[in-house]
C-alpha cells in the first residue's frame, strides 16, 4: 500500500488483483443487481484511489477498503431511492450473471430438476441478502464471505464489535424469515 | 481468558463468533450449556446456523474479465495522468487556478502590510519580536503552501501543501499563545492597511475586518487539510474539521481578544467558520475537478 501511495503502478496492480474479486463479490451481494455492481466496481476503486493518502497503515487494509465500498453502496442506494424506480432490486432474471464458481461446478452433475431448484434457491438467498438493512447486510457479508473479524467489521460500519455481532445475528434471522416467506423455508444443506 | 456471559444477547454474540472461528473449549462449553438450558436461544441458534450454512450456496463471485480490465485501466491511466501533471506543471502555471492566485495574493498582501506595521509603526517591546517573526513565518509558509498546492493540484502534492499550511497555522498559534502580551491587533493598527481601514471605517470597522480575515486564514487551511478525508464522509469530516479549527483557534481568540469588544470576538469566530466552509467546499471541488478531468469517459 505504501508503494501504491507513492504512485507505483505495479503496487496498484498487485493490490487490484488481490481485491478486485472481493470488491465485486461484496457489491453484487449487497445490491443483488449485476449491472449496478459493475458500475460501482470502477467507482469503488476510484474512491480508493482518491482516498489513498488518508489510509492509516495501522488499520487493517481490508477494513479500510470495505468501509469505502460500504459508503459507496449506501450513497448509490440513497441516490437510487431519490431517482424514479424502474425495476425493484432483486427482480432481475439473473442477479449473478458474473462468473460464479464453487457451487456452479457441483450442480452440473445433477438432474435438470435439481439444477433448477438449486438456481431458484440461490436466487432467493441472493434476494434475501440484498433486501437486508444496509448495516446488517454489510456485517453479514463481511463476516460470512470475507472472514473479517467483528472488530474490523465494527470499524467498517462505525460501530462496536459487539454491535456488529448483534447485527449479524439479526441479519441471519431475517434471511431465514425472508426465505420462509418466499417459500424456501425448508432449504437446508 | 474467558469473558463473562450473563444474558442471552451475550450468548448470541458468542454464537456468532463460533460461526466464524472455533471457540476455545471453555467458551464452547459455556455456549453449549446455555443452549441446553434456554429453549428460545436453542431454537434461534438452529435457524441462525442454518442461514449461515445456506449462504455457502452463493459461492464465490468473480467479475468478468472485461470489467476487471476496464477498472484496472481506468486507475492506471489516472495514475499516469497524475504523474505527468505533477511533473509538468511549473510554478508560473499557477494562473490556471484563480482561487489559489487570489488567496496567495491576499495572504502575501496582508503579511507585507502587517510586517510594515511591525517595522515602522509598532512600539512593541524587543522581546516580542521573536514571536512576531514566528508568526510571520507561519503566514508566509501558509501563502507559499497555497501557491504550491495549486501548481500540483493533480498530484499528491495537494495534500503535502495543505499539511505545510497547517504547520504554518500551528507555528502561528504557538507563537501567539506563547506570548499573550503580544497583541496582534496592535500590530494591525500600526500597519499600513490597518491605518488605511481605520481612516475609512473607524477603529471598530478595521478590527472587524482584521478579525474576520484572521479567522478565515486558519479555517481555510485546516479545512483544506481535511479535504483528504472529506471525499469519503463529507458531513462527518466537515464537523471534525470545524471542531479542530475551533480548538486550534480558541486559545488565540481568547488570548488576543480578552481586552477587546465582543464584536471583535464574534467577527473572529465568524471568520473561522466562513474560512472552514470555504476550505471544505474548495477541497471537495478541487478533488472533484481533478477526478473529472483525469477519468476517461
Amino acid at each position: 500500500m505504501a508503494a501504491y501511495q507513492a504512485g507505483n503502478q505495479d503496487a496498484f496492480g498487485e493490490l487490484f488483483d488481490r481485491y478486485a474479486g472481493r470488491v465485486y463479490g461484496f457489491l453484487i451481494r449487497r445490491l443483488g443487481d449485476a449491472a449496478t455492481a459493475e458500475d460501482l466496481h470502477q467507482e469503488a476503486f476510484l474512491r480508493l484511489h482518491r482516498a489513498r493518502d488518508s489510509y492509516n497503515p495501522e488499520r487493517p487494509f481490508r477494513a479500510w477498503l470495505f468501509a469505502i465500498v460500504h459508503n459507496l453502496v449506501n450513497d448509490s442506494l440513497r441516490s437510487r431511492r431519490r431517482a424514479p424506480v424502474t425495476e425493484p432490486l432483486g427482480t432481475t432474471s439473473s442477479p449473478h450473471p458474473a462468473v460464479q464458481t464453487d457451487r456452479a461446478g457441483s450442480i452440473n452433475d445433477q438432474s435438470p430438476e435439481r439444477i433448477v431448484a438449486a438456481r431458484e434457491s440461490t436466487r432467493a438467498l441472493s434476494r434475501a441478502l440484498s433486501a437486508l438493512p444496509a448495516n446488517e447486510a454489510t456485517v453479514l457479508i463481511l463476516a460470512r464471505f470475507e472472514g473479517l473479524s467483528y472488530d474490523d467489521i465494527g470499524s467498517v460500519i462505525g460501530r462496536s464489535a459487539a454491535a456488529a455481532k448483534q447485527l449479524a445475528y439479526r441479519a441471519l434471522k431475517r434471511v431465514r424469515s425472508e426465505l420462509v416467506a418466499m417459500g424456501h423455508g425448508e432449504m437446508s444443506r | 481468558m474467558t469473558k463473562h456471559y450473563t444474558t442471552c444477547a451475550d450468548y448470541e454474540a458468542l454464537l456468532m463468533e463460533s460461526l466464524s472461528a472455533p471457540l476455545d473449549r471453555a467458551e464452547q462449553a459455556l455456549l453449549t450449556q446455555h443452549l441446553e438450558q434456554c429453549p428460545a436461544c436453542k431454537a434461534s441458534s438452529v435457524e441462525v446456523r442454518a442461514s449461515w450454512d445456506m449462504l455457502d450456496e452463493l459461492g464465490t463471485l468473480e467479475p468478468r474479465a472485461a470489467l476487471r480490465e476496464r477498472t484496472r485501466t481506468t486507475i492506471l491511466q489516472l495514475m499516469a495522468t497524475e504523474k505527468t501533471s505533477a511533473v509538468d506543471r511549473k510554478w508560473y502555471e499557477v494562473s490556471r487556478e484563480p482561487l489559489a492566485v487570489l488567496s496567495a495574493l491576499l495572504v502575501a498582501g496582508a503579511t507585507l502590510s502587517l510586517l510594515s506595521g511591525l517595522v515602522w509603526g509598532s512600539a512593541l517591546p524587543q522581546g516580542h519580536l521573536f514571536f512576531c517573526a514566528a508568526m510571520y513565518t507561519g503566514l508566509l509558509v501558509g501563502a507559499f503552501s497555497w501557491i504550491y498546492s495549486a501548481t500540483t493540484v493533480n498530484g499528491v502534492h495537494l495534500d503535502v501543501a495543505a499539511r505545510i499550511g497547517v504547520l504554518s497555522l500551528a507555528i502561528t498559534v504557538a507563537a501567539i499563545t506563547a506570548c499573550p502580551q503580544f497583541q496582534v491587533l496592535a500590530v494591525w493598527d500600526g500597519s499600513a492597511l490597518g491605518r488605511f481601514l481605520t481612516a475609512r471605517l473607524g477603529a471598530g470597522g478595521s478590527s472587524l475586518v482584521f478579525g474576520f480575515g484572521y479567522g478565515l486564514f486558519p479555517g481555510f487551511l485546516a479545512a483544506l487539510f481535511g479535504g483528504n478525508l472529506l471525499a469519503e464522509r463529507p458531513l462527518a469530516n466537515s464537523l471534525v474539521t470545524g471542531a479542530v479549527v475551533f480548538l486550534l483557534a480558541s486559545p488565540v481568540i481568547y488570548l488576543q481578544s480578552a481586552p477587546f469588544t465582543s464584536g471583535v470576538v464574534v467577527s473572529w469566530i465568524a471568520g473561522t467558520a466562513v474560512g472552514t466552509l470555504c476550505g471544505v467546499l474548495g477541497a471537495v471541488r478541487v478533488r472533484q475537478r481533478v477526478a473529472d478531468a483525469a477519468v476517461p469517459s
